[in-house]
């Protein structure tokens, strides 16, 4: 007896069939095809995972553009600051709060020397002994004050600042004399360009020029 | 002007620009012992200056000038320098432009210092740039190319890992997303994305190019790969059989491997198990055998046919918003070229 041992085929495949054109019945796609069905799929998958990438990304990234619902919360808290100083400073010039060093500067102003960059809404900072720089800016703004004289001569008028050709001026400049210090109010509006913007501190009696006050608004990207 | 002749013009003439600006660059290489010679070898050995060349004619082809994207094309080719150098050391390669390896010729630390001061020196001409065009579209090109930096190197851990745990059950898909991250993104995919940055000065939909560089890009490696088993060193630069000593998991190795008997894959595997230094000639030679009597050849072949084919049909949608010109000709005839080459 010539006992051949049985041989199991070799399989005509190792792994499941997934090309469901076929299982359904249709003709196998032409190779090419299939290769060409591939690089596709690689592609489109790998671009969807970008997309998910960059929404996680925007998400959980701090230097991303602040929410609109963010940015009115920080706008109204801000404003509360500016408030505050405010009843500060009428509280001082009616007498009822005690004058000069011994005023409790609050937890809105800066023991910075010498200007501060960057300064925000409703900010008081001290910039010069006898003197306070309020901004007010939804826009990140730098503000620095040059003096061009060693003292100062009498009341101040703050001229309007302005920037390049064709950039609306800042006008909302104030300076006024509070309790013997000088206060200089900045309001920057919302919709104001980007670039520098410059303008005098002149004395009110000579018409001299006192200081140069420059303010950087820069914009918010 | 026949497609592939055309190539070969363009590459030509914007091969030689960029290697004349390349130049200054080196020139900056401080003359200390050892390191200029290591940092300035490998972008004196010339090459096709392809990457370069492709940048160029995307930023001509949407109507910038040569010199303008001239920073940025020098820029890719000595990051592509400062990346070979490294994949030299990573895949222990021994052949190069037709000489040694940097690290066979230099040594290791050498070889090494010298990759990671290219890769530096690769920031100089981009810093240049934004006197030139400016600030923004500088930054937006920078963010631009960390992110092809990115997917270079996470292309190459992909690969690492693979040999590293000798991977014996990947697919095509497989392949195709590390050649993607790997190869594409800094041969095809970038040098359109910048040229298009720096033609259009905008960054919109710089993702249409995404399509049109993968399949250039994997019609290229997979050519590439098929170029290093055929060709002998003399023709190809590199070490002949190269990447079955190295266990490059190549679409050809791939296609073996899935078409092998249960005996031959545990056989394959037990061989890519070795370092490059255990393998035997005779290992290749078994590699190489299972490959032509598997028809595995000739299947990379015409899959790299079928992706130059897509990169063709891409090409429309990509550089639609172009006009014709002839460097909107040598975009179109590179999926011709790729294939073409020997």
């Amino acid at each position: 007896v010539t006992a051949q041992r049985i041989v199991r085929p070799e399989p005509e495949r190792l792994e499941p069939n997934r090309e469901w054109p076929s299982l359904l019945g249709a003709a196998a796609p032409d190779p090419a095809g299939r290769d060409l069905a591939v690089g596709y799929r690689v592609l489109e998958e790998y671009l969807r995972n970008g997309v998910r990438s960059a929404r996680e990304h925007e998400t959980s990234d701090p230097a991303r553009p602040e929410p609109l619902i963010e940015r009115i919360a920080r706008a109204s808290s801000d404003f509360g600051a500016v408030w505050l100083e405010l009843v500060r400073a009428l509280l001082s010039s009616t007498g009822t709060a005690p004058h000069g060093a011994g005023v409790d500067p609050g937890p809105f102003r800066m023991p910075v020397e010498p200007p501060t960059p960057a300064a925000s809404l409703g900010q008081a900072v001290p910039v010069k002994d006898g003197l306070r720089l309020r901004v007010r800016s939804l826009l990140p703004v730098e503000v620095s004050l040059r003096w061009l004289q060693d003292s100062l001569d009498g009341a101040l008028v703050a001229h309007e600042l302005r920037g390049q050709a064709g950039a609306p001026a800042i006008t909302g400049v104030q300076a006024e004399q509070q309790d013997g210090a000088l206060v200089l109010s900045l309001c920057v509006p919302d919709t104001q360009p980007a670039g520098c913007y410059s303008g005098l501190i002149v004395s009110a009696a000579s018409n001299l020029p006192q200081a140069m006050l420059v303010a950087h608004v820069l914009s918010e990207e | 002007v026949k497609p592939t002749l055309l190539v070969a013009e363009l590459l030509t003439e914007y091969g030689a620009l960029a290697d004349e600006a390349l130049q200054v660059y080196l020139q900056r290489v401080r003359p200390l012992r050892r390191h200029h010679d290591a940092v300035c070898d490998y972008p004196r050995r010339g090459g096709r200056r392809m990457r370069a060349s492709l940048c160029i004619a995307a930023a001509r082809a949407f109507g910038a000038c040569t010199q303008s994207a001239l920073k940025t094309a020098v820029s890719l080719e000595l990051l592509h320098n400062a990346f070979l150098v490294h994949d030299d050391i990573e895949d222990a390669s021994e052949a190069r432009r037709g000489a040694p390896t940097l690290h066979i010729r230099h040594g290791l630390p050498i070889a090494v210092n010298a990759g990671d001061a290219l890769a530096v020196l690769a920031l100089s001409p981009l810093i240049d740039n934004a006197k030139q065009i400016g600030p923004t579209l500088s930054l937006a090109l920078l963010a631009d190319v960390q992110r092809m930096a990115t997917e270079t190197v996470e292309g190459q851990a992909m690969e690492l890992a693979w040999r590293q745990e000798n991977e014996l059950t990947l697919h095509e898909e497989d392949y195709l997303l590390m050649v993607l991250k790997k190869t594409c993104w800094y041969s095809t995919i970038f040098p359109c994305r910048s040229g298009a940055l720096l033609g259009c000065r905008s960054n919109h939909d710089l993702d249409r190019f995404l399509r049109y560089g993968f399949f250039l890009g994997a019609a290229f490696q997979i050519q590439d790969d098929l170029l290093n088993l055929v060709a002998l060193e003399a023709q190809h630069g590199k070490d002949a059989c190269g990447d079955l000593f190295e266990g490059k998991r190549t679409l050809m190795l791939i296609h073996v491997l899935k078409h092998a008997s249960p005996e031959q894959r545990c056989q394959i595997g037990h061989l890519l198990r070795r370092t490059r230094e255990e393998r035997t000639p005779e290992d290749v030679a078994m590699l190489r055998k299972c490959m032509t009597s598997f028809g595995s050849l000739s299947y990379a072949r015409r899959f790299a046919h079928t992706m130059a084919g897509a990169a063709l049909h891409e090409f429309e949608r990509a550089f639609a918003l172009a006009p014709p010109s002839r460097d909107r000709e040598f975009l179109k005839a590179l999926p011709y070229w790729v294939i073409d080459r020997s």
